[in-house]
Order: C-alpha cells, then sequence, then structure tokens
C-alpha cells in the first residue's frame, strides 16, 4: 500500500470488510488487526466503521442462515412474533449463532416483497406469507434433512 | 474590512474561513458549544450552537458556517432556544445525572466544595465533575428546569480496570471530543464511537482494555470531556482547589506546562497547562498528566537532614548537617572529591553546584547522571554556532518532512510525538529510522529498519546526498531522497542515536542534512539536561559552555571565585578512580546513579528528595525539593529558557537545592555564596553566557545498549512508587510486533485454514 495517502487508504476499508464477509462470512477479530495494519489506522478506526453497519457480523454464520424482516409491512403482519418464536427455539438472539454452528439468525428491515408479508429468508431462499406453523414445519424440515443426512455420511463410512 | 450583526451588534471581522461562532468568540459573545474544542476541527454535532441567519434557510450551526460580509445573525431568537432546549431535553435523557433537578442546585452551585453535598439520590455522588462542567454551563445558559422525558440509565458498570483513569459511560453524551482528540490530535485512536443508534457508545475495538487498545494513557480525552464520564482516578473527589499554579514539569526534556490543583499546601492534581502556554500549549503526557501528584506527596520523601554517627543516620538540624559536610570537605584533598549533579537540577542549581565545587572546594570534578546525549547535542551545536537550527514544537506541526530516529518518542515524549502527528496529519511524510513502536510505523511513510549501530551511516549517506542508502532498497531510496531534497525538514532524535557507531558522525550528519531552513529536535530524557550543560557542570566546560582551556574566560573566572581552575574528572573518570580508593568524597545529588563503582568512597553526602540506595551510604543526607517546590529555571529541548514556578511549600524540613547549596557555600567561607533568590543565581549566570566560547567537542563514545524507558526522577523510579504507570509500562512490549505485510488472498487462506483446523479439533473433542 506503498504511495497511497492517508485518505485514499481510509477509503478502501469498507469494501476490504465487505471483500472479507463475503469470502470468510464473518468479519473475525484477527480482520479488524490486519486492516488496521493494511490501511495504517487503529484498530478502533475499524471496528468503529464495522460495528455502525449491521451488515458486517464478528461471529461466523450457521450451517442454515436465517433472515426475518421487521420492515413495516412484515413488522404488521406480526413478524416480530416470527421473530420472538424462532428465537425462542433456537435459543439465541439476532445476530447470533447457535452453539452447534447449526443456524444464525438475523433481523433485517426488508426483502423487497412486502406485498407478501411476513417474509423471512433462509439460506437465500424467500418464503412469503410465513406464519409459526408454517416457519416451524421449514424448521423441522430442515433438521430431518440435516439429521438424514448425517445418517447416511455415517452409514456410507 | 467585511462586517457583521450579531444580536444588532455590528462587527468587524477578516473574512479568512473564520466561522460565526470564531468571530462570536472574539467578540465576547457567548454562543453555547458542547461538541466544539479549541484544539478541534468544527464538527456540528451537538447542535447547540445553532444561530439564525437573515437569508438562510432553517437555523445553521455557527461552528461550521464561515463568516460572511453583511451577515445578519440572532442568537437569541425565541424559536431558536426552544428548539435548543428541547435538542438539550433529548440528550439529558442518556445523562441520567442531570443536575438540572436537584433540589439542592442552588446551594451546590454556590458550595460545589465536596461531592457529597447533594444526597446520593441525585447521582452526584457518581458524576467526579465538580468545580467545572461545561454540559451544567450550558443547561444554565439555557435556562432548563423541566428535564421533560424519563431520563435512561444504560446500566453500564463504571469501568475502571485500566490504569489511571476512570470511565463511566452512562453518563457520556456523545458529543465525540474524546474520539476527535485522540484519533485527530494524538494520532491514537484508542477509541472510537461503536455500534450505532441508542447502542452507541464510545468504546475500544471489542470492547478490549485501553491497555490493548493501544492507549498512551495521556489524558487528552480527559481534558477535553464536557460532563464527567472521564475523570483522573487519583484526582477526583477532593473537591474544589484552593488555588491553581501553572509550572515546568521536568520529568522529560520537553518541558511542558503542567497546571496544579493545589489544597491544604498539598498538590492535588495535575493537569496540563492552558491552551497558550508554550511548548506543550494544552496537552500532557502520562507522567505529566497522572504521575505528579503520587510522586511530590509520596510518604518515603526525605523530610529531614541526618548525619551517620557511629553508623547509625541521627535527624540534626540543617547548621548541624551543613558543619559536617563542612567537615568532611576540608579533611578531604580538593582533587579526591568528586560533585554528581543530575539532569533534574534547575540551572541555577546546577551552576551552584559547580560553583561550589570550583569556587569553594577549588575542584572541578563535577559532572551530571545521564549527560552523554545532552553532551553530545550541545556541544556540538556549540560548535558548530547551531543552536538557531533547534526548533520550537509548533515549527515541528508545519514541517514539509519528518526524519524519526534514535527513539520512540510516542512513549518517552508524547508532547512531541502528537507535534509530530499534527505534521503527518497535514501530509508532511515521515522517514523512520530504526526500530521504534506501532504509532510511529503506522504514521511513517517510510520506514528503514536498521540497526541502531547503522545509525551514523544512513544520516551521513542522506547528508552526502549518496547514491545507495544502507540497507534501503533502490525504488525506497529515491523515494526517501525525493522527500529531503524539498522544503523545510524536521528532524526528530532521542539517545538512541548514541547507540550509533560514531554518535558524533551521526549528528554531525543530520545538521548538514537539515540545512539551513530546517530544524532539529533532541528529544532529551530528562528535565533540564541542556541547562546543567550550559550552567558548567562538565568536568571540562566553565558556564557558558566555555572550554576550561580557554584561558581568558578561565582567568576571569579563576579571579573572581579566588581558585585555580583545570579539568576535572568525568563521571566515568570519577567511578575509576573511586573503584581504585582514589576518591574520598563523593556529593550526590541524584539518587538515580547508580552505586557500583563507588563503593571504596569513605564519605557520601546524599541530596534529593527522594531515599535510594545511596541513603544507607551516605554520611550526610540532605533533603531537597521537588520540582513543584523549586523556583527557577530550565533549559528544554527547544533550547528555551522556561521558568519554574513554586506551587508548594517544600515538604516537611527539606530546602530547595539553590538555597542548600548557596547556605553550604557560606558555609565554607566562600564570601561570593549570598544569593537571596533564584533570580540573583540566574543573573550571575547570565554574565557567562554572554559570550559563548568554543566548547570542546570531546569524543563522544557509542553506548552499547538502549536504555528501556523508565522514567525516574532524583532516586524514585516512577514505575516502583505508581502501580498504575507499572501496569502500562509492564503492557507495553505486548503492542510492539510488526505491522502485518500478508496480502488480503494469504490472509484469507490463513484465516480459512485455521478455522477449519479449529472444527476438527471440536468434532474430535
Amino acid at each position: 500500500m506503498q504511495g497511497l495517502s492517508r485518505a485514499d487508504l481510509a477509503e478502501q476499508v469498507i469494501p476490504s470488510l465487505q471483500e472479507i464477509q463475503e469470502r470468510l462470512g464473518y468479519i473475525p477479530r484477527e480482520a479488524i488487526t490486519w486492516l488496521a495494519d493494511k490501511f495504517h489506522l487503529s484498530e478502533q478506526e475499524i471496528y468503529g466503521v464495522a460495528s455502525f453497519y449491521s451488515n458486517f457480523r464478528f461471529t461466523p454464520p450457521g450451517k442454515h442462515h436465517l433472515r426475518i424482516c421487521l420492515g413495516t409491512a412484515c413488522h404488521l403482519q406480526g413478524g416480530d412474533r416470527l421473530l420472538a418464536a424462532t428465537s425462542e427455539r433456537l435459543g439465541i438472539k439476532p445476530g447470533e449463532t447457535t452453539p452447534d454452528g447449526l443456524y444464525s439468525l438475523e433481523r433485517v428491515a426488508c426483502v423487497g416483497c412486502c406485498a407478501l408479508a411476513p417474509n423471512i429468508v433462509l439460506d437465500g431462499e424467500v418464503f412469503s406469507r410465513t406464519t409459526q406453523q408454517s416457519l416451524k414445519q421449514l424448521l423441522d424440515s430442515i433438521d430431518r434433512q440435516d439429521k438424514g443426512a448425517k445418517k447416511s455420511e455415517e452409514g456410507s463410512q | 474590512m467585511p462586517s457583521l450583526t450579531i444580536d444588532g451588534k455590528q462587527i468587524q471581522f477578516k473574512e479568512d474561513g473564520r466561522t460565526i461562532l470564531d468571530v462570536a468568540r472574539e467578540e465576547g459573545i457567548y454562543i453555547p458549544t458542547l461538541c466544539d474544542h479549541p484544539d478541534l476541527p468544527p464538527y456540528g454535532g451537538c447542535r447547540m450552537c445553532l444561530v439564525e441567519v437573515e437569508g438562510m434557510k432553517d437555523f445553521v450551526t455557527a461552528c461550521t458556517t464561515p463568516a460572511k460580509d453583511n451577515m445578519i445573525v440572532n442568537t437569541t431568537n425565541e424559536n431558536l432556544v426552544k428548539l435548543k432546549r428541547s435538542i438539550l431535553q433529548l440528550m439529558l435523557i442518556e445523562h441520567p445525572s442531570a443536575c438540572v433537578v436537584c433540589a439542592e442546585w442552588n446551594a451546590c452551585n454556590e458550595y460545589r466544595s465536596q461531592p457529597f453535598k447533594s444526597g446520593l439520590i441525585t447521582g452526584c455522588a457518581t458524576c467526579p465533575n465538580k468545580a467545572s462542567c461545561e454540559l451544567r454551563d450550558v443547561i444554565e445558559y439555557i435556562g432548563l428546569d423541566d428535564l421533560g422525558f424519563v431520563s435512561r440509565y444504560k446500566e453500564m458498570p463504571v469501568e475502571k480496570d485500566d490504569p489511571f483513569f476512570d470511565r463511566d459511560y452512562n453518563i457520556c453524551i456523545l458529543c465525540g471530543r474524546c474520539v476527535r482528540v485522540c484519533d485527530e490530535i494524538r494520532g491514537t485512536g484508542a477509541i472510537s464511537f461503536t455500534k450505532r443508534g441508542h447502542e452507541t457508545r464510545v468504546d475500544t475495538a471489542f470492547g478490549n482494555s485501553h491497555l490493548d487498545s493501544g492507549c498512551w494513557f495521556c489524558g487528552a480525552c480527559i481534558d477535553v470531556c464536557p460532563t464527567g464520564a472521564l475523570s483522573s482516578r487519583m484526582m477526583k473527589w477532593y473537591g474544589t482547589p484552593d488555588e491553581t499554579v501553572e509550572t515546568t514539569c521536568l520529568l522529560c526534556g520537553t518541558g511542558c506546562q503542567i497546571e496544579f490543583d493545589v489544597k491544604w499546601d498539598k498538590i492535588m492534581a495535575s493537569h496540563p497547562g492552558s491552551k497558550n502556554s508554550k511548548p506543550n500549549r494544552g496537552h500532557a503526557c502520562v507522567l505529566g498528566r497522572f504521575c505528579i501528584p503520587s510522586l511530590m506527596n509520596a510518604p518515603d520523601r526525605l523530610k529531614t537532614p541526618t548525619v551517620r554517627r557511629d553508623g547509625v543516620s541521627i535527624p540534626v538540624s540543617w547548621d548541624e548537617a551543613y558543619e559536617r559536610i563542612a567537615e568532611i570537605l576540608n579533611e578531604a584533598a580538593p582533587g579526591r572529591v568528586g560533585f554528581v549533579g543530575g539532569p533534574h537540577l534547575t540551572t541555577e542549581a546546577a551552576y551552584l553546584l559547580q560553583k561550589l565545587a570550583r569556587g569553594a572546594i577549588g575542584t572541578s570534578n563535577v559532572d551530571f547522571r545521564g549527560s552523554g546525549f545532552a553532551s553530545l547535542v550541545v556541544r556540538t551545536l556549540a560548535d558548530t554556532d547551531s543552536f538557531a537550527k533547534v526548533g520550537a514544537l509548533r515549527d515541528l506541526e508545519k514541517a514539509d518532512w519528518i526524519i524519526a530516529v534514535g527513539g520512540d518518542f510516542i512513549k518517552t515524549h508524547q508532547v512531541v510525538a502528537k507535534s509530530c502527528y499534527q505534521a503527518v496529519a497535514r501530509g508532511a511524510p515521515l522517514i523512520l529510522i530504526g526500530e521504534a513502536g506501532v504509532n510511529l510505523k503506522r504514521w511513517a511513510t517510510e520506514h528503514i529498519p536498521l540497526k541502531a549501530k547503522d545509525f551514523s551511516t544512513i544520516l551521513s549517506q542522506l547528508a552526502e546526498g549518496e547514491e545507495k542508502l544502507k540497507g534501503v532498497k533502490k525504488r525506497h531510496a529515491e523515494h526517501i531522497k525525493s522527500i529531503v531534497s524539498k522544503g523545510n525538514g524536521a528532524i526528530v532524535f532521542g539517545s538512541g542515536i548514541l547507540l550509533a557507531r560514531n554518535p558524533g558522525e551521526a549528528m554531525t550528519a543530520l545538521l548538514k542534512l537539515i540545512g539551513d531552513k530546517g530544524r532539529i529536535y533532541p528529544t532529551f530524557d530528562y528535565g533540564n539536561e541542556a541547562g546543567a550543560m550550559m550552567a558548567g557542570l562538565q568536568p571540562d566546560l566553565l558556564p557558558g559552555l566555555t572550554s576550561v582551556s580557554a584561558s581568558s574566560v578561565r582567568g576571569e573566572i579563576e579571579a573572581l571565585w579566588g581558585k585555580k581552575i583545570k579539568a576535572g574528572l568525568s563521571l566515568k573518570q570519577m567511578r575509576m578512580a573511586a573503584s581504585k580508593g582514589e576518591l574520598d568524597v563523593l556529593y550526590v545529588t541524584d539518587g538515580s546513579l547508580p552505586v557500583k563503582g563507588f563503593k571504596k568512597v569513605k564519605h557520601v553526602i546524599y541530596q534529593s528528595p527522594f531515599p535510594s540506595e545511596w541513603v544507607d551510604r551516605a554520611s550526610v543526607i540532605l533533603p531537597a525539593a521537588g520540582f513543584v517546590e523549586d523556583s527557577g529555571t530550565v533549559v528544554n529541548m527547544e533550547m528555551k529558557q522556561l521558568k519554574l514556578n513554586q506551587v508548594t511549600p517544600p515538604i516537611g524540613n527539606s530546602k530547595q537545592d539553590w538555597l542548600i547549596f548557596t547556605e553550604l557555600g557560606r558555609k565554607l567561607g566562600s564570601e561570593s555564596f549570598k544569593y537571596r533568590s533564584p533570580k540573583k543565581v540566574a543573573k550571575e549566570l547570565r554574565e557567562f553566557t554572554k559570550e559563548i566560547g568554543s566548547g570542546a567537542i570531546v569524543e563522544i563514545e557509542p553506548v552499547r545498549k538502549a536504555a528501556d524507558w523508565n522514567p525516574v526522577y532524583r532516586g524514585a523510579i516512577l514505575a516502583e512508587r505508581i502501580r498504575d504507570l507499572k501496569t502500562f509500562i509492564d503492557a507495553l512490549p505486548e503492542r510492539e510486533r510488526p505491522l502485518s505485510t500478508e496480502s488480503m488472498d494469504d490472509f484469507i487462506k490463513r484465516l480459512s485454514e485455521q478455522e477449519s483446523a479449529d472444527i476438527q479439533v471440536k468434532e474430535v473433542a
């Protein structure tokens, strides 16, 4: 990074954070230190930026990443209750990952299909007009799939 | 001249980008502010300085709006005040200690002398901001008698785990001054705003301790905090001080002006001096900000003169002590007596010590501990007549380029580092030669991690404009040379330069490299090294840096003092003589001098504010006043004379050094010791400095090992006395790591591998 001014370097902080999150799924502690060294800034300056944006996470995402929308329409249609129920089922708060690393939960502000509220996004796939019932079934089926996959893996060994 | 109107008052001003707030302040019109601070660029965050400007849409912040000709400004519009009141109420939701609603408000204003004036219920017992609170001033001005909203207590524990200061973020109003001063002024960035919205707070990365976040504990954040959120742990709860006195700090060579709060004739607290006090202009370091009260109020300070009789130290009167000293000195042959001063003596005291040796005893065996670096710098400057090349810290902030060599001054001279960072922040390239800490590495444009012994080589190569630079690749060498070829440079160098193969060559080279317009900045490690040199506290130099061999000046002094003068023994030679049993008496005024090598000396006279290993060997102990109890002058790293103002009376039965030397001189029968104040001494010394003769250059030998940063003051090792300082210094090696040079791909690869390894371990477990 020789020859770049401090302002030039500072401009690259957010794109670099995005790249790290894209490739690792989250921003590990070491990444903050590494970026600070790289951009001749302090760790605090990097962390201040990263913690400002809810898009950046500091814990590794679970195998299944569940996003629950609490935008205006989804909120009115019961998104908050979906979030509370899921939070209870998984035993984690939004932004956290279950200890077994299977699920991570996130609250988002809009996924772009308010007419079909309430929406959730599981592993990149949008599920609309979700009810507590349908969400429970969805998570149950995921659990079953995971168990089956594990069994067949063990069986093949 | 352009003019504007504020609240009906016509004001002329210079249109040079100054803001409405600046103009109002110059005119003495008060506009309330919270996020604004004279050190910091305009921020426009707190909205307290909102004003109405005719022709402008909405209200504008006075701190960010440049003043223009014919502006009509109103600061007291009713809607405006109403708006400010609401903003203030919103702000106070998160400041639950708001004294505005307290029933004791009036009484508290009047007698704000004890923190417990108001009951615990009001929360005042948790807010240390008593004698002055900017938030409170603003509330009073805007006039708020109702909080308006229910306050929200954030329930964050007061952070007390780090050394020196407590942080109560429950009463933080997020003005951002601390974050900005740490980042933009000191260049450290140890704290930052984290998260956002209601969760926003000032914090370190991942809530690490301040020791881990790279904090230098300079205290700048406390000094700018407008509330009681940040406070010095040792300096709260003492109430309103009786008086405040500003004096020069002698703990390093910067010569900072420090302001002391005095109560009951004791120092209760220290802060950096006023914004206008040079050289530090309202900034300080960990030593000046936090350590002086504990040091000076130490219970083990020497308080009474003692004389050793039959192996036992017995307290005596000053007169008896002087008599015993006279006895000891009169018994010994002058050539077998040595006088060791210290870099913490005032110039006047240093002058009197050498006058005592030369004029009253008749020996030039005078030197001071830690004189190596000062000797190199001051002698070279005198010999080349280049004192004008030594810059003031203000100039350092304006330098076009900076070379830093021979010291990690972010650690040892934090105020110098601040000035250096100001230049870097303005875009001046910093070339770092040799090893240094993380801040300097982060600021550096080019870092040459050269071994210290090669300093003289690379500086000569740079000065001579040679093609190649030692240990530097061609591309970088060209870059460095292009940097130093233009503009006014600055070279900041420390005592690490003595590690060079040839320190004299290094010193000459950097004087050549800096040219006529550039400036050098020798970071002396102790308070008055240069002053001690100029006072003649050297075996071969007379006062005024004149060589003992300059016969005309010597003749005059000999006639004046009535003793023959010839060059004496240096400290090193005294130690050699002592180890051979050829030194009978040693007069030590700096307890930090190691006893090693002096064990065979028959009589030791020890004069210091603090006990040290010398106490057990001393025949006579004289308790000296600390620097806050003394007056006189010192010479700082800018080669400027700075005044010491007496802050408190000398502790116990101790006396100022100049007074001790004066009284002792008279006891020894020397008529000329009749000074009634340090001013009289200074006047006599000035006679000598009128014509500076050639200071004979002695060969400065390189030293082998760099001294670790271990602040001392006349026998007191600060880290041993102040636990917080020890915690801080002990944590420093942790942060000395090289900056990572890994590429993004390598970094991601390493981390992914590490992660999958972690997962495997987990699964096996």
